[in-house]
């Protein structure tokens, strides 16, 4: 009975005795290594509620291979600002936030290193908020308490923005709660003036707007005086900001050509963005004076009184 | 004819070779069904009526060295057992053990000698009676130079510092939220490595 197939098993085995070798010393190793795989066992590692790359604003996690050169780089700066080594640290920061934050003066960014860094400092960091290829962190940084025991001292610490941006294939450094710059390149023209809205620096908490203005009149051109409000705002949408810079008299002799830079009050993880730029009282003027006194008197004598729209969307 | 008889030869043997195939894998689905069964009589026979979960948990924290289990521990919990630690050392006068934690630039600072802390702990901090109560504890530092932890910590000697208290409110006097609860600041590199000083009343 079942001679036959007996016969051919045996044939098929001895025709093929290598494959079958082969399967089953493979088959028995992939035995072994799932056998060893299951017994090995996970290191524990020390539980910490700390997540510095796990944004708190989103949960948006940093990838980790950024994670581990952001951790690095943070640690290299910290390292050359607690070392006096203030070159190199420089060297770190992208050109915008040299520009933009420290006028590209080595001096003015010492002066602001050593204010924070009177002694060996520790640190702390935190993910807040990520974007486009922005990581914005919030930098804790605190006297070195283990030595003192907070002896004789208050417990506080220093708290900063760094934002890590792409500059060429290179990752730079944004310090001083400066977080970008952004070209905006506008321009609006009429028979009076020509502004042109060049670029916003993009603070925590401020955004600086560089703004270049031409008089074509032959006559004064006020677009800001010292005494008057709401003369020049920033349309976020569903509110309007006044500017900040509460000392800014904007005023132009004929034919004038300025640079100005205008800050707005606004936080960078706000959900509203700038619309529009808006000039609400612009003043072609026979005579200014700049006294409070005089204003009614040589508003009524003014060649033009409008305002002005600037999209940036 | 031949040509055919070769190619039902072909197939046969490509049937074969699947048939032992699936009797591989059904010997290892058996083995697998085996080890299953046995494994859920053990459970069995344990009195628990925990979920299959939890109990695997349990079994796995059973075969977790101390070491392990301290790495489990929150923050607070491990946070809190360090000063506990520390307070119960100093508490049965084992001061040597208690300075010995100590950071080395506090220790230079503040206590130069072993001698000069035992002073300390004896004269200031109290022994044989202390308690130790953690009011907040605020996490600093990062992975690269160490976790650095901020505990306000209302470490007294039981009857002495009641005295203390009947004193100052008989004197009117206001006891600041900083002089009730100092500070103890630990650094910590690993579960049980971790290095500790604390604000010292002059």
């Amino acid at each position: 009975m079942f001679t036959k197939q007996r016969l051919k098993i045996r044939n098929f085995i001895k025709d093929h005795k290598k494959i079958i070798i082969i399967v089953i010393v493979i088959w028995l190793i992939i035995i072994i290594i799932n056998f060893l795989l299951g017994l090995r066992k996970e290191p524990i590692v020390l539980n910490t509620s700390y997540t510095p790359h796990e944004s708190v604003l989103d949960s948006d996690v940093v990838p980790e291979k950024d994670s581990v050169k952001i951790s690095d780089m943070i640690d290299k700066y910290i390292g050359y600002c607690n070392n006096g080594e203030y070159e190199k640290a420089f060297n770190m920061i992208s050109t915008n936030c040299k520009e933009k934050a420290f006028n590209n003066d080595v001096e003015k960014y010492k002066e602001y290193v050593t204010k924070i860094f009177t002694q060996f400092k520790r640190y702390s960091i935190q993910d807040y908020k990520n974007y486009d290829n922005t990581y914005i962190y919030t930098v804790r940084i605190f006297n070195d308490f283990i030595k003192t025991g907070l002896t004789g001292e208050k417990f506080a610490t220093f708290e900063e923005k760094f934002a890590m941006v792409k500059e060429g294939n290179e990752i730079k450094l944004n310090v001083g709660d400066f977080i970008d710059k952004v070209e905006l390149k506008r321009v609006v023209e009429d028979d009076y003036s020509k502004i042109r809205i060049m670029s916003k620096a993009v603070f925590y908490d401020y955004e600086e707007y560089e703004v270049k203005i031409t008089n074509k009149t032959d006559y004064i051109m006020v677009l800001s005086s010292v005494y008057e409000g709401e003369e020049v705002l920033l349309d976020l949408g569903n509110i309007r900001r006044e500017m900040t810079n509460d000392s800014l008299e904007i005023a132009l002799a004929p034919g004038e050509t300025r640079t100005y830079k205008i800050s707005f009050s606004k936080y960078v993880d706000e959900k509203e963005n700038p619309q529009a730029f808006v000039f609400n009282k612009i003043r072609i003027l026979k005579a200014y004076s700049g006294v409070e006194e005089n204003a009614e008197k040589e508003k009524k004598n003014a060649v033009k009184l409008y305002s002005l729209t600037i999209p940036l969307t | 004819m031949r040509r055919k008889r070769k190619e039902n030869l072909e197939n046969q043997r490509i049937n074969l070779i699947l048939a032992c195939i699936v009797i591989m894998i059904m010997i290892l689905n058996i083995f697998l069904l085996i080890k299953c069964f046995s494994s859920n009589d053990n459970k069995k026979v344990e009195p628990q009526k925990e979920s299959t979960v939890e109990i695997k948990e349990a079994k796995e924290e059973q075969n977790l060295t101390e070491e392990e289990k301290g790495k489990l521990m929150t923050e607070q919990e491990r946070m809190t057992k360090y000063i506990v630690e520390f307070a119960t050392n100093i508490d049965n006068e084992e001061f040597s053990k208690a300075y010995e934690v100590l950071n080395e630039d506090f220790k230079k600072t503040y206590f130069p000698t072993l001698e000069e802390f035992e002073s300390y702990c004896r004269n200031v901090i109290g022994t044989g009676t202390l308690t130790v109560n953690v009011k907040n504890i605020e996490r600093l530092g990062n992975e690269k130079t160490g976790n650095l932890y901020v505990l306000s910590v209302d470490i007294h000697d039981v009857l002495r510092d009641n005295k203390k208290k009947e004193e100052k409110t008989a004197d009117g006097e206001k006891i600041e939220e900083e002089d009730k609860y100092p500070y103890v600041v630990i650094l910590e590199r690993d579960y049980n490595d971790y290095e500790l000083s604390f604000s010292v009343n002059a």
